[in-house]
Protein backbone atom coordinates (compact mmCIF):
# COMPACT_ATOMS: atom_id res chain seq x y z
CA UNK A 1 0.00 0.00 0.00
CA UNK A 2 2.60 2.26 1.00
CA UNK A 3 4.51 1.59 -2.86
CA UNK A 4 1.38 2.22 -4.38
CA UNK A 5 0.74 5.65 -2.19
CA UNK A 6 4.66 6.26 -3.12
CA UNK A 7 4.12 6.18 -6.85
CA UNK A 8 1.27 8.44 -6.44
CA UNK A 9 2.14 10.83 -4.70
CA UNK A 10 4.89 11.48 -6.84
CA UNK A 11 3.99 14.02 -9.18
CA UNK A 12 6.33 13.27 -12.01
CA UNK A 13 4.66 9.86 -12.49
CA UNK A 14 1.28 11.72 -11.84
CA UNK A 15 1.69 13.74 -14.73
CA UNK A 16 3.26 10.99 -16.80
CA UNK A 17 -0.22 8.82 -16.08
CA UNK A 18 -1.90 12.18 -17.08
CA UNK A 19 -0.63 12.98 -20.03
CA UNK A 20 -1.00 8.97 -21.24
CA UNK A 21 -5.00 9.19 -20.35
CA UNK A 22 -5.55 11.24 -23.73
CA UNK A 23 -8.08 13.38 -22.49
CA UNK A 24 -5.92 16.69 -22.53
CA UNK A 25 -4.90 16.09 -26.02
CA UNK A 26 -8.55 17.61 -27.03
CA UNK A 27 -8.68 20.45 -23.93
CA UNK A 28 -10.32 18.27 -21.55
CA UNK A 29 -9.95 19.28 -17.75
CA UNK A 30 -9.62 16.01 -15.68
CA UNK A 31 -13.55 16.80 -13.69
CA UNK A 32 -14.75 17.03 -17.60
CA UNK A 33 -14.54 13.34 -18.15
CA UNK A 34 -16.13 12.01 -14.86
CA UNK A 35 -18.99 9.55 -15.23
CA UNK A 36 -22.18 11.57 -14.65
CA UNK A 37 -23.53 9.26 -11.43
CA UNK A 38 -25.95 11.20 -9.12
CA UNK A 39 -23.55 12.79 -6.95
CA UNK A 40 -21.48 14.61 -10.19
CA UNK A 41 -24.76 15.55 -11.24
CA UNK A 42 -25.97 17.56 -8.05
CA UNK A 43 -21.83 18.75 -7.78
CA UNK A 44 -22.52 20.56 -11.43
CA UNK A 45 -25.68 21.81 -10.47
CA UNK A 46 -23.93 23.81 -7.45
CA UNK A 47 -21.17 24.70 -9.77
CA UNK A 48 -21.56 28.42 -10.66
CA UNK A 49 -22.90 29.25 -14.00
CA UNK A 50 -19.71 30.68 -15.53
CA UNK A 51 -17.94 27.30 -14.63
CA UNK A 52 -20.61 25.53 -16.38
CA UNK A 53 -20.28 27.53 -19.14
CA UNK A 54 -16.50 27.05 -19.66
CA UNK A 55 -17.33 22.71 -19.35
CA UNK A 56 -19.71 22.93 -22.02
CA UNK A 57 -17.76 24.76 -24.17
CA UNK A 58 -14.73 21.99 -23.41
CA UNK A 59 -17.03 19.27 -24.07
CA UNK A 60 -18.22 20.59 -27.38
CA UNK A 61 -15.15 21.32 -28.18
CA UNK A 62 -13.86 18.14 -27.68
CA UNK A 63 -16.56 15.91 -29.26
CA UNK A 64 -16.11 18.09 -32.67
CA UNK A 65 -12.27 17.44 -32.72
CA UNK A 66 -13.32 13.80 -32.48
CA UNK A 67 -15.92 13.93 -34.69
CA UNK A 68 -13.48 14.95 -37.18
CA UNK A 69 -10.74 12.67 -36.31
CA UNK A 70 -8.10 15.70 -35.10
CA UNK A 71 -6.49 16.89 -31.77
CA UNK A 72 -5.72 20.19 -30.78
CA UNK A 73 -2.24 21.59 -31.59
CA UNK A 74 0.32 20.77 -28.93
CA UNK A 75 0.42 24.01 -27.72
CA UNK A 76 -3.32 23.98 -26.49
CA UNK A 77 -3.32 20.46 -24.98
CA UNK A 78 -4.24 20.65 -21.36
CA UNK A 79 -1.57 20.51 -19.12
CA UNK A 80 -1.17 19.09 -15.73
CA UNK A 81 -0.31 21.56 -13.65
CA UNK A 82 -3.25 23.56 -14.88
CA UNK A 83 -5.67 21.34 -14.78
CA UNK A 84 -8.12 23.22 -12.03
CA UNK A 85 -10.71 20.16 -10.76
CA UNK A 86 -12.84 22.64 -10.52
CA UNK A 87 -15.71 20.31 -9.48
CA UNK A 88 -13.43 18.74 -6.74
CA UNK A 89 -14.71 21.01 -3.45
CA UNK A 90 -18.58 20.92 -4.65
CA UNK A 91 -18.52 16.73 -5.16
CA UNK A 92 -16.74 16.20 -1.70
CA UNK A 93 -19.63 18.17 -0.24
CA UNK A 94 -22.02 16.29 -2.05
CA UNK A 95 -20.31 12.60 -1.12
CA UNK A 96 -20.54 14.12 2.57
CA UNK A 97 -23.98 15.12 2.53
CA UNK A 98 -25.17 12.04 1.25
CA UNK A 99 -22.89 8.93 3.56
CA UNK A 100 -24.93 11.56 6.42
CA UNK A 101 -27.68 10.27 4.93
CA UNK A 102 -26.67 7.17 4.77
CA UNK A 103 -25.50 6.96 8.42
CA UNK A 104 -28.67 8.50 9.79
CA UNK A 105 -31.34 6.11 7.74
CA UNK A 106 -28.78 2.93 8.78
CA UNK A 107 -28.59 4.43 12.86
CA UNK A 108 -31.66 5.86 13.39
CA UNK A 109 -34.37 3.97 11.07
CA UNK B 1 -75.12 23.87 33.62
CA UNK B 2 -72.37 26.26 35.45
CA UNK B 3 -74.96 28.92 34.98
CA UNK B 4 -77.53 27.01 36.24
CA UNK B 5 -75.52 26.45 39.95
CA UNK B 6 -74.18 29.65 39.83
CA UNK B 7 -78.41 31.05 40.35
CA UNK B 8 -78.46 29.23 43.71
CA UNK B 9 -78.26 32.35 46.16
CA UNK B 10 -75.31 31.10 48.46
CA UNK B 11 -72.78 31.07 44.96
CA UNK B 12 -74.48 34.09 43.54
CA UNK B 13 -72.96 35.87 46.24
CA UNK B 14 -69.58 34.63 45.86
CA UNK B 15 -69.40 34.83 41.82
CA UNK B 16 -70.40 38.25 42.75
CA UNK B 17 -67.95 39.14 44.66
CA UNK B 18 -65.18 37.72 43.23
CA UNK B 19 -65.73 39.42 39.79
CA UNK B 20 -65.98 42.87 41.45
CA UNK B 21 -62.70 42.12 43.28
CA UNK B 22 -60.69 44.32 42.34
CA UNK B 23 -57.74 43.68 44.38
CA UNK B 24 -57.74 40.00 43.12
CA UNK B 25 -56.13 41.90 39.94
CA UNK B 26 -53.59 44.04 41.84
CA UNK B 27 -52.46 40.16 43.86
CA UNK B 28 -51.14 38.79 40.65
CA UNK B 29 -47.91 37.52 40.80
CA UNK B 30 -46.13 37.07 37.76
CA UNK B 31 -43.08 35.39 37.54
CA UNK B 32 -39.63 36.62 38.54
CA UNK B 33 -37.44 38.24 36.22
CA UNK B 34 -33.63 38.57 36.03
CA UNK B 35 -31.41 40.55 33.43
CA UNK B 36 -27.80 41.02 33.02
CA UNK B 37 -25.63 43.29 30.89
CA UNK B 38 -22.95 40.87 30.06
CA UNK B 39 -19.25 41.88 29.28
CA UNK B 40 -19.88 41.76 24.94
CA UNK B 41 -22.86 44.08 25.53
CA UNK B 42 -25.05 41.56 25.05
CA UNK B 43 -28.75 41.91 27.19
CA UNK B 44 -29.64 38.47 29.10
CA UNK B 45 -33.07 37.88 30.09
CA UNK B 46 -34.24 34.87 31.71
CA UNK B 47 -37.28 33.81 34.07
CA UNK B 48 -35.77 30.88 35.32
CA UNK B 49 -38.64 29.80 38.22
CA UNK B 50 -40.75 29.61 35.56
CA UNK B 51 -43.18 25.80 36.92
CA UNK B 52 -42.69 24.09 33.35
CA UNK B 53 -41.01 21.23 31.99
CA UNK B 54 -40.18 22.96 28.52
CA UNK B 55 -37.10 25.31 28.00
CA UNK B 56 -37.57 28.00 25.90
CA UNK B 57 -34.64 30.52 24.82
CA UNK B 58 -34.35 33.26 22.18
CA UNK B 59 -32.07 35.19 20.30
CA UNK B 60 -33.01 38.59 19.06
CA UNK B 61 -30.88 40.71 16.87
CA UNK B 62 -32.19 44.37 16.54
CA UNK B 63 -32.02 43.61 12.93
CA UNK B 64 -35.67 43.44 11.33
CA UNK B 65 -36.56 45.14 8.15
CA UNK B 66 -35.79 48.98 9.68
CA UNK B 67 -31.78 48.36 9.29
CA UNK B 68 -32.40 47.52 5.74
CA UNK B 69 -30.72 49.32 3.02
CA UNK B 70 -33.58 50.45 0.87
CA UNK B 71 -32.09 49.17 -2.05
CA UNK B 72 -32.42 45.68 -0.68
CA UNK B 73 -36.09 45.75 0.46
CA UNK B 74 -37.05 42.63 2.04
CA UNK B 75 -33.81 41.47 2.73
CA UNK B 76 -34.87 40.29 6.43
CA UNK B 77 -37.56 38.61 5.34
CA UNK B 78 -35.20 36.42 3.33
CA UNK B 79 -32.56 36.16 6.48
CA UNK B 80 -35.75 34.28 8.56
CA UNK B 81 -36.48 32.53 5.77
CA UNK B 82 -32.81 31.06 5.28
CA UNK B 83 -33.19 29.66 8.82
CA UNK B 84 -31.55 26.78 9.05
CA UNK B 85 -29.66 26.35 6.13
CA UNK B 86 -26.16 24.73 5.83
CA UNK B 87 -23.65 26.19 8.02
CA UNK B 88 -20.15 26.15 7.77
CA UNK B 89 -20.11 23.00 10.13
CA UNK B 90 -23.62 21.48 9.93
CA UNK B 91 -25.73 20.36 7.16
CA UNK B 92 -29.24 21.52 7.05
CA UNK B 93 -29.95 17.45 6.76
CA UNK B 94 -27.94 17.45 10.46
CA UNK B 95 -30.10 20.58 11.39
CA UNK B 96 -32.99 19.42 11.04
CA UNK B 97 -32.90 15.52 11.92
CA UNK B 98 -31.19 16.14 14.98
CA UNK B 99 -33.47 19.08 16.38
CA UNK B 100 -36.53 17.13 15.13
CA UNK B 101 -34.88 13.74 17.00
CA UNK B 102 -34.67 15.27 20.39
CA UNK B 103 -38.27 16.66 19.79
CA UNK B 104 -37.31 20.34 19.90
CA UNK B 105 -39.50 22.90 17.82
CA UNK B 106 -37.32 25.16 16.24
CA UNK B 107 -38.97 29.03 14.97
CA UNK B 108 -37.48 32.12 13.69
CA UNK B 109 -39.78 35.46 13.52
CA UNK B 110 -38.87 38.52 12.54
CA UNK B 111 -40.70 42.26 12.41
CA UNK B 112 -39.57 46.08 11.80
CA UNK B 113 -36.81 45.78 14.28
CA UNK B 114 -35.64 42.47 15.26
CA UNK B 115 -35.00 38.97 14.11
CA UNK B 116 -35.62 36.29 16.89
CA UNK B 117 -34.57 32.72 16.94
CA UNK B 118 -36.21 30.76 19.17
CA UNK B 119 -35.74 27.26 20.61
CA UNK B 120 -38.37 25.00 22.65
CA UNK B 121 -37.37 21.46 23.77
CA UNK B 122 -37.87 19.63 27.02
CA UNK B 123 -35.40 20.71 29.53
CA UNK B 124 -33.37 17.43 29.36
CA UNK B 125 -33.02 17.48 25.60
CA UNK B 126 -32.33 21.34 25.14
CA UNK B 127 -28.56 21.09 25.69
CA UNK B 128 -28.41 18.91 23.00
CA UNK B 129 -29.64 20.66 20.89
CA UNK B 130 -28.36 23.44 21.30
CA UNK B 131 -25.29 22.84 19.31
CA UNK B 132 -27.49 22.98 16.01
CA UNK B 133 -29.50 26.23 17.46
CA UNK B 134 -26.62 28.02 17.97
CA UNK B 135 -24.10 26.60 14.77
CA UNK B 136 -27.10 27.71 12.50
CA UNK B 137 -27.37 31.58 14.00
CA UNK B 138 -23.89 32.47 14.09
CA UNK B 139 -22.29 30.31 11.39
CA UNK B 140 -24.67 30.80 8.13
CA UNK B 141 -22.85 30.06 5.10
CA UNK B 142 -26.22 30.70 2.68
CA UNK B 143 -25.15 28.60 -0.10
CA UNK B 144 -26.46 29.85 -3.57
CA UNK B 145 -28.32 26.81 -4.68
CA UNK B 146 -29.38 26.20 -1.16
CA UNK B 147 -31.42 29.85 -1.90
CA UNK B 148 -32.69 29.08 -4.75
CA UNK B 149 -33.84 25.96 -3.58
CA UNK B 150 -35.91 27.86 -0.91
CA UNK B 151 -37.63 30.06 -3.63
CA UNK B 152 -40.30 28.08 -3.93
CA UNK B 153 -41.45 28.30 -0.36
CA UNK B 154 -40.62 31.80 0.36
CA UNK B 155 -42.70 32.25 -3.17
CA UNK B 156 -45.39 30.68 -1.25
CA UNK B 157 -44.78 32.30 2.15
CA UNK B 158 -45.19 35.86 -0.17
CA UNK B 159 -48.40 34.36 -1.37
CA UNK B 160 -50.08 33.22 2.23
CA UNK B 161 -49.55 36.64 3.82
CA UNK B 162 -52.84 37.81 4.68
CA UNK B 163 -54.16 41.32 3.06
CA UNK B 164 -54.90 42.42 6.26
CA UNK B 165 -51.09 42.46 6.59
CA UNK B 166 -50.71 43.65 3.64
CA UNK B 167 -52.62 46.80 4.46
CA UNK B 168 -50.34 47.45 7.80
CA UNK B 169 -47.35 47.15 6.19
CA UNK B 170 -48.72 50.17 3.67
CA UNK B 171 -49.82 51.75 6.89
CA UNK B 172 -46.38 51.69 7.94
CA UNK B 173 -45.12 52.87 4.55
CA UNK B 174 -47.48 55.87 4.45
CA UNK B 175 -47.23 56.91 8.04
CA UNK B 176 -42.85 56.68 8.09
CA UNK B 177 -41.43 56.51 4.57
CA UNK B 178 -38.32 55.34 5.74
CA UNK B 179 -36.62 53.64 8.49
CA UNK B 180 -40.43 51.88 10.29
CA UNK B 181 -41.44 52.36 7.16
CA UNK B 182 -39.24 50.05 4.77
CA UNK B 183 -42.04 46.75 4.02
CA UNK B 184 -41.50 43.46 6.06
CA UNK B 185 -42.50 41.47 3.07
CA UNK B 186 -39.61 40.42 0.24
CA UNK B 187 -40.73 42.63 -2.56
CA UNK B 188 -41.55 40.72 -6.21
CA UNK B 189 -38.73 42.42 -8.05
CA UNK B 190 -35.69 41.79 -5.52
CA UNK B 191 -36.53 37.72 -5.47
CA UNK B 192 -33.90 37.14 -7.84
CA UNK B 193 -31.73 39.96 -6.64
CA UNK B 194 -31.15 39.20 -3.29
CA UNK B 195 -28.67 36.14 -3.04
CA UNK B 196 -25.99 34.87 -0.47
CA UNK B 197 -23.77 38.37 -0.78
CA UNK B 198 -26.44 40.11 0.22
CA UNK B 199 -27.42 37.62 2.99
CA UNK B 200 -23.74 37.30 4.13
CA UNK B 201 -23.22 41.14 4.65
CA UNK B 202 -26.29 41.65 6.36
CA UNK B 203 -25.65 38.88 8.64
CA UNK B 204 -22.12 39.81 9.30
CA UNK B 205 -23.23 44.44 10.04
CA UNK B 206 -26.47 43.33 12.26
CA UNK B 207 -25.70 39.63 13.83
CA UNK B 208 -23.77 40.92 16.69
CA UNK B 209 -22.99 40.98 20.02
CA UNK B 210 -24.24 44.36 20.78
CA UNK B 211 -27.28 44.29 18.83
CA UNK B 212 -28.38 40.32 20.39
CA UNK B 213 -30.67 39.88 23.00
CA UNK B 214 -30.80 36.46 24.91
CA UNK B 215 -33.87 35.75 26.57
CA UNK B 216 -35.04 32.41 28.10
CA UNK B 217 -38.18 30.63 30.10
CA UNK B 218 -37.26 27.91 32.08
CA UNK B 219 -33.95 28.53 32.13
CA UNK B 220 -31.27 30.36 34.42
CA UNK B 221 -29.19 33.25 33.59
CA UNK B 222 -25.99 31.53 33.59
CA UNK B 223 -26.76 28.92 30.88
CA UNK B 224 -27.99 32.05 28.66
CA UNK B 225 -24.21 33.63 29.34
CA UNK B 226 -22.90 30.52 27.97
CA UNK B 227 -25.14 30.43 25.09
CA UNK B 228 -23.50 34.03 24.91
CA UNK B 229 -20.08 32.53 24.67
CA UNK B 230 -21.02 29.53 22.60
CA UNK B 231 -22.32 31.89 19.83
CA UNK B 232 -18.84 33.95 19.80
CA UNK B 233 -20.35 36.89 17.78
CA UNK B 234 -18.15 38.89 16.18
CA UNK B 235 -18.13 42.46 18.45
CA UNK B 236 -19.60 44.73 15.95
CA UNK B 237 -20.82 48.15 16.36
CA UNK B 238 -24.33 49.33 17.38
CA UNK B 239 -25.85 50.90 14.39
CA UNK B 240 -26.70 54.58 14.50
CA UNK B 241 -30.07 54.11 13.53
CA UNK B 242 -31.50 57.72 12.65
CA UNK B 243 -34.95 58.50 14.82
CA UNK B 244 -38.19 57.16 13.25
CA UNK B 245 -40.17 60.49 11.82
CA UNK B 246 -43.41 60.26 11.65
CA UNK B 247 -44.77 62.35 8.29
CA UNK B 248 -48.50 61.25 8.13
CA UNK B 249 -51.00 62.76 5.33
CA UNK B 250 -49.44 59.90 3.13
CA UNK B 251 -52.42 58.13 1.28
CA UNK B 252 -50.90 54.79 0.05
CA UNK B 253 -53.24 51.63 -1.68
CA UNK B 254 -53.13 48.89 -3.80
CA UNK B 255 -56.13 47.60 -5.72
CA UNK B 256 -56.36 43.80 -5.86
CA UNK B 257 -59.10 41.73 -6.98
CA UNK B 258 -60.18 41.05 -3.78
CA UNK B 259 -64.20 41.70 -2.70
CA UNK B 260 -63.22 43.10 0.66
CA UNK B 261 -61.59 47.07 0.81
CA UNK B 262 -58.87 46.78 3.69
CA UNK B 263 -58.06 50.11 4.87
CA UNK B 264 -55.74 50.93 7.59
CA UNK B 265 -55.61 54.25 9.57
CA UNK B 266 -53.15 55.74 11.50
CA UNK B 267 -51.94 58.74 13.51
CA UNK B 268 -49.18 59.35 15.46
CA UNK B 269 -48.60 57.06 18.79
CA UNK B 270 -46.38 56.73 21.55
CA UNK B 271 -43.44 54.82 22.12
CA UNK B 272 -42.97 52.00 24.33
CA UNK B 273 -41.37 53.47 26.89
CA UNK B 274 -43.44 56.94 27.00
CA UNK B 275 -44.73 57.63 30.17
CA UNK B 276 -48.23 58.12 28.14
CA UNK B 277 -48.19 54.05 26.69
CA UNK B 278 -50.45 52.89 29.68
CA UNK B 279 -53.01 55.20 28.80
CA UNK B 280 -52.79 54.57 24.70
CA UNK B 281 -52.73 50.74 25.75
CA UNK B 282 -55.87 51.19 27.22
CA UNK B 283 -57.82 53.75 24.39
CA UNK B 284 -56.77 50.79 22.16
CA UNK B 285 -59.09 48.26 23.96
CA UNK B 286 -61.77 51.24 24.62
CA UNK B 287 -61.63 51.59 20.63
CA UNK B 288 -62.16 48.11 20.42
CA UNK B 289 -60.03 45.11 20.06
CA UNK B 290 -63.22 42.74 17.77
CA UNK B 291 -64.93 40.85 19.48
CA UNK B 292 -64.25 38.56 22.28
CA UNK B 293 -67.63 36.93 21.97
CA UNK B 294 -67.43 34.30 18.91
CA UNK B 295 -69.36 35.41 15.77
CA UNK B 296 -70.15 38.56 18.18
CA UNK B 297 -69.75 42.22 17.28
CA UNK B 298 -67.44 43.96 19.56
CA UNK B 299 -68.51 46.42 22.43
CA UNK B 300 -65.82 48.76 21.42
CA UNK B 301 -66.38 52.29 20.65
CA UNK B 302 -65.06 52.03 16.89
CA UNK B 303 -67.88 48.93 15.97
CA UNK B 304 -70.16 50.95 18.05
CA UNK B 305 -70.12 54.29 15.89
CA UNK B 306 -69.79 52.05 12.63
CA UNK B 307 -73.00 49.64 13.54
CA UNK B 308 -75.27 53.43 14.03
CA UNK B 309 -74.33 54.66 10.40
CA UNK B 310 -77.04 51.95 9.07
CA UNK B 311 -74.01 50.59 6.48
CA UNK B 312 -73.84 47.17 5.87
CA UNK B 313 -72.78 44.68 8.93
CA UNK B 314 -70.34 42.95 6.33
CA UNK B 315 -67.41 44.51 8.62
CA UNK B 316 -64.19 43.85 11.04
CA UNK B 317 -62.83 46.79 13.11
CA UNK B 318 -60.34 46.66 15.54
CA UNK B 319 -57.71 49.42 17.01
CA UNK B 320 -54.30 49.23 16.27
CA UNK B 321 -51.05 50.49 18.47
CA UNK B 322 -47.69 49.81 17.68
CA UNK B 323 -45.11 50.75 19.87
CA UNK B 324 -41.73 50.99 18.92
CA UNK B 325 -38.62 51.60 20.28
CA UNK B 326 -38.49 55.53 19.33
CA UNK B 327 -41.94 56.11 17.59
CA UNK B 328 -45.40 54.28 17.85
CA UNK B 329 -48.62 54.06 15.70
CA UNK B 330 -51.90 54.26 16.73
CA UNK B 331 -55.70 54.11 14.75
CA UNK B 332 -57.61 51.19 13.51
CA UNK B 333 -57.66 48.46 10.85
CA UNK B 334 -60.89 48.29 8.87
CA UNK B 335 -62.29 45.76 6.55
CA UNK B 336 -65.61 46.16 4.94
CA UNK B 337 -66.84 44.95 1.75
CA UNK B 338 -69.45 46.89 -0.02
CA UNK B 339 -70.05 50.39 -2.18
CA UNK B 340 -70.81 52.84 0.67
CA UNK B 341 -66.94 52.48 2.17
CA UNK B 342 -66.86 56.25 2.90
CA UNK B 343 -69.81 55.78 5.33
CA UNK B 344 -68.10 53.38 7.34
CA UNK B 345 -64.40 54.90 6.91
CA UNK B 346 -65.89 58.11 7.88
CA UNK B 347 -67.49 56.97 11.18
CA UNK B 348 -64.44 55.59 12.22
CA UNK B 349 -62.44 58.16 11.41
CA UNK B 350 -64.49 60.33 13.25
CA UNK B 351 -64.55 58.12 16.27
CA UNK B 352 -60.85 57.64 16.42
CA UNK B 353 -60.39 61.90 16.38
CA UNK B 354 -63.15 61.96 19.43
CA UNK B 355 -64.10 58.83 20.93
CA UNK B 356 -66.71 58.62 23.69
CA UNK B 357 -64.54 58.67 26.83
CA UNK B 358 -66.81 57.60 29.75
CA UNK B 359 -65.96 55.89 33.44
CA UNK B 360 -67.64 52.82 32.54
CA UNK B 361 -66.20 52.52 29.07
CA UNK B 362 -62.87 52.96 30.25
CA UNK B 363 -63.08 49.98 32.64
CA UNK B 364 -64.35 47.95 30.31
CA UNK B 365 -60.82 48.13 28.51
CA UNK B 366 -58.81 48.41 31.35
CA UNK B 367 -60.35 45.26 32.50
CA UNK B 368 -59.97 43.61 28.99
CA UNK B 369 -56.11 44.94 29.07
CA UNK B 370 -55.35 43.63 32.06
CA UNK B 371 -56.86 40.15 31.26
CA UNK B 372 -54.71 40.32 27.76
CA UNK B 373 -51.51 40.67 30.27
CA UNK B 374 -52.45 38.20 33.05
CA UNK B 375 -53.31 35.39 29.67
CA UNK B 376 -50.27 36.38 28.11
CA UNK B 377 -48.31 35.59 31.25
CA UNK B 378 -50.08 32.18 31.59
CA UNK B 379 -48.06 30.25 28.82
CA UNK B 380 -44.15 29.94 28.99
CA UNK B 381 -44.05 31.12 25.27
CA UNK B 382 -46.60 34.20 26.19
CA UNK B 383 -43.83 34.91 28.60
CA UNK B 384 -40.80 34.40 26.18
CA UNK B 385 -42.39 36.73 23.56
CA UNK B 386 -43.25 39.31 26.15
CA UNK B 387 -40.09 39.75 27.95
CA UNK B 388 -38.20 39.46 24.45
CA UNK B 389 -40.44 42.08 23.43
CA UNK B 390 -40.06 44.59 26.47
CA UNK B 391 -36.01 43.76 26.14
CA UNK B 392 -36.18 44.90 22.44
CA UNK B 393 -38.04 47.95 22.83
CA UNK B 394 -37.09 49.42 26.03
CA UNK B 395 -34.22 47.61 27.09
CA UNK B 396 -35.28 46.35 30.49
CA UNK B 397 -38.05 44.43 31.18
CA UNK B 398 -40.67 45.42 33.60
CA UNK B 399 -42.66 42.64 35.52
CA UNK B 400 -45.82 41.57 35.05
CA UNK B 401 -47.52 42.81 38.54
CA UNK B 402 -46.15 46.31 37.89
CA UNK B 403 -47.63 46.47 33.66
CA UNK B 404 -50.38 45.54 35.76
CA UNK B 405 -50.56 47.93 38.30
CA UNK B 406 -49.49 50.55 35.51
CA UNK B 407 -52.81 49.57 33.57
CA UNK B 408 -54.57 50.18 36.80
CA UNK B 409 -53.30 53.43 37.78
CA UNK B 410 -54.84 55.28 34.34
CA UNK B 411 -57.67 57.89 34.43
CA UNK B 412 -60.47 58.74 32.73
CA UNK B 413 -58.14 61.94 32.39
CA UNK B 414 -55.50 60.20 30.80
CA UNK B 415 -56.93 58.40 28.30
CA UNK B 416 -58.41 61.70 27.04
CA UNK B 417 -55.27 63.22 26.60
CA UNK B 418 -53.87 60.49 24.67
CA UNK B 419 -57.06 60.35 22.40
CA UNK B 420 -56.27 64.27 21.81
CA UNK B 421 -52.95 63.63 20.97
CA UNK B 422 -54.50 61.28 18.21
CA UNK B 423 -56.61 64.04 17.07
CA UNK B 424 -53.82 66.52 16.46
CA UNK B 425 -51.60 64.41 14.72
CA UNK B 426 -51.71 64.10 10.93
CA UNK B 427 -53.19 60.65 9.75
CA UNK B 428 -51.66 58.31 7.10
CA UNK B 429 -53.94 55.87 5.41
CA UNK B 430 -53.66 52.68 3.39
CA UNK B 431 -55.87 50.42 1.36
CA UNK B 432 -55.76 47.19 0.11
CA UNK B 433 -57.89 45.46 -2.47
CA UNK B 434 -61.37 46.48 -3.52
CA UNK B 435 -60.36 50.16 -3.07
CA UNK B 436 -62.50 51.59 -5.63
CA UNK B 437 -64.97 53.54 -3.36
CA UNK B 438 -62.33 54.62 -0.96
CA UNK B 439 -62.61 58.17 -0.35
CA UNK B 440 -58.86 60.37 0.19
CA UNK B 441 -57.68 61.18 3.39
CA UNK B 442 -58.49 65.37 2.63
CA UNK B 443 -61.73 64.16 1.59
CA UNK B 444 -62.55 62.60 5.03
Amino acid sequence: MSIFKAITSNVAIRRWAYNLSGFNRYGLHHDDVLQESDDVKEALRRLPAHKVDERTFRIIRAMQLSLQKIELPKEQWTKFEEDDRYLQPYLEEVVREREEKEFWEKNYY
Amino acid sequence: MAMSTLKTPVLNGIAKRCYSNKAAALSIKGPDVQTKKLPNNTLVVAVPNYPTKIGRISVTFLSGSRYEDPENAGLAQLLRSSAGLTTQSSTTFAILRNLGHLGTNYLVTSDRETITYTIEAHKDNLSSGLRYFIDSISNQSFKPWELTDNLKRLEYELLTIPPELRVLDLAHKAAYRNGLGNTVFLPKYNIKKLGSEHLLYYAKNNLNSNNAIISGVGVDLDTLALISEDLNLPNGERKNVSKAKYFGGGDIRKSKPLDTTYLAVVGEGVSYKDPQSAAFAVLEFLLGKGSSVKWGVGQGVLEQSILKTNASENFAVTSLNYNYSDSGLFGFLLAYNGKDVSKVLKAAVQSLNSPTITDSEVNRAKNQLIYSLVASSESGAGILENITNQAVVSGEVVPFEKLIAAAEAVSVEDVKKAASKIASSKLSLAGYGNVAHTPYLDNL
